[in-house]
């Protein structure tokens, strides 16, 4: 009896969840699923933009070719060098802008909301900017280091500088977003484990290892992950300051993606590409799940 | 607990999935990138035709207002017969531009009857069939009155697809002040300076504040191909065979080719002129040369204080071919334009194309006009700076290869450019462009 009560309940319970849940799946198939589905299938297909009607399956053509083309190989690479240095400059600069403003001082609102500002701006106003910065020869940046007695550097026109440059401009534009949460963060670690530890005579440097990181640790978790899907996906950087070059070192595969997809109208092999990041980027990010949950159950 | 990772899962592959899928619609939100006009067609009565005409500028620009005022003039005499409804695109804003639209338009099979295309995607367009010829709605004698490169760039197969009408042109201006200073006496439009001489005047410029010459070689893309090509048909070269079957090997890499990218490198690994130079340099005194359209002269014009003037395109050597650009957007009628539709799409396009509206459309953006009739009856293309223009025009201006996969070509002989200013030997640079081409083309 009461369990067939219970029966009843849990059958309401699952209709309403799915209800509530509804609206998102059907987002989430128009705009994902289906999408991908359709990537997938054209990724097997020779498929100019221009001729719809002329689609003709070729098999794993495409992914053999991808594996052939040097400037595919090239931009992998690239996205990878980006993620691999973007991710931990990003982080610690936004912890320690975070560490920076996290006081109870006058103005510190204005410091906050500096640190934030570029976050607001669109990338490309962003990169327009830098553009100017980066500029070998009266841009700011030649300027300040000719104070110094550093002689000018070449940096968007060099093979060995242009992804530096953008790596360091991404990081500056993307850590006001995250010096915010690490704010919230910061601000969530109770106050009384950092006054019984002075008690007991902890130094600051103590403090920081030993208190402030382990509880800013799922925060960090959360921070990395974002920071590092997002970092793949680079392409308004380098189309803006770059266009690529030079000699392909700042060449992305979302970059080459969408040239090869729309400025070659070559679908097939676009969505070929496509289908290659996206598994790339899911087997990174469950890997990266996985050894992050690992440490976090202890 | 297992529906928890589920769930976990699933919001896993739709973070990662919207990196597949949705790579560009982030920058969207910038400003309006799209503008309609007559949206209430229908009240005209039922008869009129409808006819949807899609431009790659919204009307906050000068250039949409101008086919904003043409089409509202159209629709005003053609009441009750065709009603055209515009739909102005800016081209920016990625995935959402003016290109991606129309490509989405084509795997819809939901196409504007009439929309504006770049003069050098008319063969892709043509071989895959989305525009239709249009030769049989105009008179022969109204044809010849078309610019030589506005007819050249809009055949394909023999067949006429599209006019246009403006056509465009790059001048290399100059800022008098600085002739004068350094002693340098300009080129008239019938005789050109060499390569050696432009070398030689950019020397005699170049001082610490002030490059050369601004080549743009910071915009990596169409502008660098529609600039510099002349500089390989000035030496009798070409990028790609016109046999038909489109071979790079031998053009894109060949001696007229390797020549006019030495010419640039030599210019850029002396300093005298800059491999990244930023915008407005020539109207501020920090070059004091430019290559660059009619449209810079808009620019010009905020800068009352700048005395400037224009030379033609410099040739190879003496006696070498004088080359220079020509060719830019046109009309042409879709596949999707009901049978039945087409002739009054050809009005339209004629229209759009008449003597008056190209010179309306020069009032407002300075392009050059692309029929004669127009150029005669604007004065200033008579007299300096513009006859360069006229000259050009008229007799040296070459259109680009008219090429299935030029998109591609225009790509890597563009990268060649950017990578051979940034320090890449020159041979290399177009060999790798001819094994870029040929790799991406499936040869």
């Amino acid at each position: 009896m009461n369990n067939q009560v219970a029966k009843k309940k849990m059958n309401m319970e699952s209709v309403t969840g799915l209800a509530f849940v509804a609206p998102a799946l059907f987002l989430l198939f128009v705009f994902l699923i289906i999408p991908f589905a359709l990537s997938l299938s054209y990724s097997f297909m020779e498929y100019n933009i221009l001729k719809p009607d002329e689609k003709t399956f070729i098999g794993l053509k495409n992914f053999i070719k991808l594996f052939h083309d040097k400037v595919f190989l090239k931009s992998v690479l690239n996205t990878f060098v980006f993620v691999v240095s973007v991710v931990p400059l990003q982080v610690c600069a936004a912890l320690g802008l975070a560490l920076l403003v996290n006081r109870k001082m006058k103005g510190i609102s204005v410091f906050r909301l500096a640190f934030f500002a570029p976050t607001v701006l669109s990338l490309v106003v962003v990169s327009i900017l830098w553009y100017y910065i980066y500029n070998p020869n009266n841009g700011l940046l030649n300027a300040m280091l000719g104070m110094l007695g550093i002689s000018a550097q070449p940096f968007l026109t060099s093979t060995k500088q242009a992804m530096a440059c953008i790596v360091i401009m991404s990081a500056w534009q993307g850590c006001g977003f995250q010096m915010m949460i690490f704010l919230a963060g910061l601000q969530d670690i109770p106050n009384h484990l950092y006054e019984a530890a002075r008690v007991d005579g902890a130094n600051k440097f103590y403090l920081f290892r030993n208190i402030t990181l382990p509880g800013l640790k799922n925060i960090s978790i959360f921070i990395s992950l974002s920071i590092v899907i997002s970092a793949f996906q680079l392409i308004i950087q380098p189309m803006m300051l770059t266009q690529g070059g030079p000699q392909n070192s700042t060449i992305t595969i979302v970059y080459q993606l969408y040239q090869t997809g729309y400025k070659f109208r070559n679908v097939g092999y676009g969505s070929a590409m496509a289908v290659v990041f996206t598994l790339m980027v899911l087997i990174i990010v469950l890997i990266q799940k996985k050894l992050t949950s690992k440490n976090n159950e202890d | 607990m297992k529906m928890k990772k589920v769930i976990a899962a699933i919001l896993m592959i739709a973070m990662v999935g919207s990196l597949a899928v949705g790579c560009g619609s982030k920058d969207n939100k910038t400003t309006t990138n799209e503008t309609t006009t007559n949206e209430t067609a229908e009240t005209n009565g039922g008869e009129a035709i409808a006819l949807q005409l899609w431009v790659h500028q919204t009307n906050e620009t000068p250039e949409g207002k101008v086919y904003e005022e043409l089409v509202n003039e159209f629709n005003e005499q053609h009441k009750g017969k065709i009603e055209v409804q515009l739909t102005g695109i800016a081209r920016t804003g990625n995935a959402g531009g003016y290109d991606d639209r129309i490509n989405a338009a084509i795997t819809n099979n939901d196409m504007p009857d009439v929309f504006t295309i770049d003069g050098p995607t008319l063969a892709a367009n043509a071989d895959a069939g989305t525009i239709v010829p249009i030769g049989e709605y105009f008179d022969k004698a109204d044809l010849a009155d078309f610019n030589k490169g506005i007819i050249q760039q809009g055949t394909y197969n023999n067949e006429l697809y599209t006019l246009g009408t403006f056509d465009s042109s790059v001048l290399l201006y100059y800022n008098a002040d600085l002739f004068a200073a350094a002693g340098i006496t300009p080129a008239t439009a019938d005789n050109p300076w060499t390569w050696d001489e432009f070398t030689e005047a950019c020397k005699k410029l170049k001082t610490d504040s002030v490059f050369g010459a601004n080549l743009g070689l910071n915009d990596v893309g169409e502008w660098l191909t529609y600039a510099y090509l002349p500089l390989i048909q000035s030496g009798d070269g070409s990028l790609i065979s016109d046999d038909g079957k489109e071979t790079v090997d031998g053009y894109l890499n060949a001696q007229a080719t390797v020549d006019a990218l030495t010419f640039i490198k030599n210019l850029v690994d002396g300093g005298l002129v800059s491999a990244t130079p930023e915008d407005f340099t020539f109207e501020k005194g920090s070059s004091a040369m430019t290559f660059s359209g009619p449209w810079e002269i808009a620019t010009i014009k905020d800068y009352p204080e700048l005395k400037w003037g224009t030379m033609p395109y410099p040739i190879k050597a003496e006696g070498a071919t004088a080359a220079s650009p020509c060719g830019s957007w046109t009309y042409g009628i879709s596949k999707d334009c009901a049978k039945e539709d087409q002739a009054a799409a050809a009005e339209l396009v004629k229209w759009l194309t008449d003597t008056e509206s190209c010179v309306k459309m020069y009032d407002a953006i300075s392009m050059p006009p692309a029929r004669q009739s127009s150029f005669t009856k604007i004065d200033a293309f008579q007299k300096a700076p513009l006859d360069v223009i006229s000259y050009q025009m008229a007799n040296t201006a070459i259109a680009r290869p008219i090429v299935v996969n030029y998109p591609i070509l225009s790509d890597k002989f563009a990268k060649a450019v950017a990578n051979v200013a940034s320090g890449m030997d020159v041979q290399q640079a177009l060999d790798d462009a001819v094994e870029q081409y040929n790799f991406q083309v499936g040869k």
